[in-house]
């Protein structure tokens, strides 16, 4: 295992200063951390941790300038449960800052390119957690979903995603953006390191009074029994490449003996109305408490209307800003009933439409994304074309439902392509299987072996 | 149809406590107008679902009991001024109170 670390301190150090997924990195600790690490199910196993969850003294910056340089005193849930059973952090990954993004473009720190052509972004907002693992800096990676910041990422790497189911994996020690729809993703290479990860991090928690008390159980699924279904309005309008490939995929299933048919879920196609009404609403509550006073950067200032009115306009990034703003319109008195009052019941309309595509399939397909990974500075002056790239991922965030995005294919270019597998609440299993059998495919075949020799 | 004027996002930025320059209130502006009008389809859409979406189904409570909580000084090491177990600010008026 110390073999292991030594690889990945080796690609950390050369691929790096390019790449920017590790905010912090320090090699000497990092072996520390491994010699310290413990026995168990994830003995010495060296996860990158996107740097809105805290660790216990290390940095934790959400890609911000307003955190100044704040270190934790404890670890987030998750993080514990790793190290109890035997992994250690090995450094923290670039983000969007506070999570806000499509590309990681948004980070104070600088963007994070996409190991397979650095002209291009990783994908956001978990792009260095993504990165990391597409780059062999990490066997798996943490991350976090609000709208797809882990499957999205994880498309444009060519590498496994996971969203659970919300509540599945407690949020306490991961940065708030969107409570309702915030969750801790993972990032790996194959389902069964995914699954792994996983069974150790999910299940209830004191400290997160959402967290599911249900029992989190690795059941064996019969992934040739599943009922599949391609959600139809996926497909309308979707050429090119990304089409190909879905189509590509779909045929692999049917010839594995999978049943695929077709569903109508109309409503998606206002996700990403619905989530940027909800999500930035939340925002706008959560990310009030960075004000100056108790944590980061503090601005100069004479009364403490001030003080918080300057850190926060010095501290925060444009589309924060902007984030802020939209969210404070929507539950503003005169407004709140049309914008977030309609918003939700949209999206209870969108809970019931799952629901019954749900009672009658297994697991829904869809591509992870509607473009291959596109270049640096490519979206970035038009908000709206960006918050399009979450078009396929935010309605699983909605709904609460649990979703995977998995390698399924390259472009005539060699960028990757993704897969999404869309599962009920605490469906997890069914996604693990489905994930597993995936991995013959020709598709997930070709991105692992073009993915072992990126330099 | 709402519009979204200079005014309104300064009358938004000051709700939301955030500092502005004047340079940047006309992107804003345009960015947020695109953004609402964008939204507006939601208009559209034929619901008449409850909408008492994301509300939770039970309340988790715990004991009243004391117990651990964060330690002072990590807290303080962190604060951009800490004087005997308080963080010091600026006042909250200027002048008399």
């Amino acid at each position: 295992m110390s073999a292991n670390l030594e690889r990945c301190i080796e690609r950390i150090t050369s691929r790096n200063p390019e790449l920017n997924a590790f905010l912090t990195f320090d090699a000497e600790r990092a072996r520390a951390e491994s010699s310290r690490a413990a026995a168990g199910a994830l003995a010495a196993l060296p996860v990158a941790v996107k740097d809105n969850i805290v660790v216990a003294g290390m940095p934790t910056t959400c890609g911000s300038k307003i955190l100044g340089a704040f270190h934790s005193p404890f670890d987030a849930t998750a993080v514990s449960r790793l190290r109890a059973a035997g992994a250690f952090v090995v450094g923290k990954t670039n983000l969007d800052e506070f999570a806000m993004g499509s590309s990681t473009e948004n980070s104070a720190f600088g963007v994070t390119r996409n190991p397979w052509d650095p002209t291009r972004v990783a994908g956001g907002s978990s792009g260095g957690s993504a990165a990391a693992v597409a780059a062999g800096m990490a066997p798996v990676a943490l991350g976090s979903e609000t709208g797809g910041s882990v499957r999205q990422p994880a498309a444009f790497c060519g590498v496994l995603g996971l969203k659970p189911t919300w509540g599945r994996i407690s949020r306490s020690g991961l940065v708030a953006f969107a409570s309702s729809l915030d969750q801790i993703g993972v990032f790996s290479l194959t389902a069964a390191e995914c699954q792994a990860v996983f069974s150790v991090i999910a299940g209830h928690d004191s400290a997160d009074s959402t967290s599911s008390d249900r029992p989190v159980e690795a059941q064996p699924v019969d992934a040739t029994r599943l009922r599949f279904a391609v959600v139809r309005e996926a497909l309308e309008g979707l050429t090119g490449d990304v089409r190909e490939n879905f189509e590509t995929s779909i045929a692999f299933l049917r010839d594995s003996g999978a049943s695929v048919a077709e569903v109508s879920i109309p409503s998606v196609k206002l996700a990403i109305a619905v989530y940027y009404i909800v999500a930035n609403a939340e925002a706008s509550a959560n990310l009030a408490r960075f004000d100056g006073v108790r944590y980061g950067a503090r601005a100069e200032a004479s009364t403490l209307r001030d003080l918080y009115n300057a850190s926060r306009g010095e501290g925060f990034g444009a589309e924060v800003k902007r984030r802020i703003m939209l969210g404070t319109f929507a539950l503003s008195s005169g407004y709140y009933e049309a914008y977030y009052g309609r918003a939700q019941k949209v999206r209870a309309l969108m809970r019931r439409q799952f629901g019954e595509a749900f009672s009658r399939f297994d697991v829904l397909l869809t591509p992870t994304t509607p473009t291959p990974p596109f270049r640096v500075g490519e979206k970035s002056d038009d908000p709206l074309a960006m918050y399009l790239s979450d078009i396929y991922t935010a309605p699983a965030n909605l709904v609460g439902v649990p979703a995977i995005a998995v390698p399924s294919g390259l472009t005539p270019e060699g960028l990757p392509l993704s897969l999404q597998m869309i599962a009920p609440h605490f469906g997890e299993n069914a996604l693990f299987a489905a994930a597993e059998a995936f991995e013959r495919s020709p598709g997930w075949q070709l991105v692992a072996e073009r993915r072992a020799t990126l330099a | 149809m709402t519009t979204i004027t200079p005014d309104e996002v300064r009358r938004i930025a000051a709700l939301a406590n955030l500092r502005l320059a004047e340079s940047e209130v006309p992107r804003l502006t345009a960015e947020l107008a695109k953004i609402v009008a964008y939204v507006e389809q939601l208009n559209d859409a034929e619901v008449d679902e409850p909408g008492r979406e994301g509300e939770a189904t039970s309340l988790a409570l715990f004991e009243d009991a004391p117990g651990p909580s964060l330690p002072v000084d990590g807290v303080a090491a962190n604060a951009p001024e800490f004087r005997d177990g308080f963080f010091v600010v600026p006042p909250v008026l200027t002048g008399e109170s």
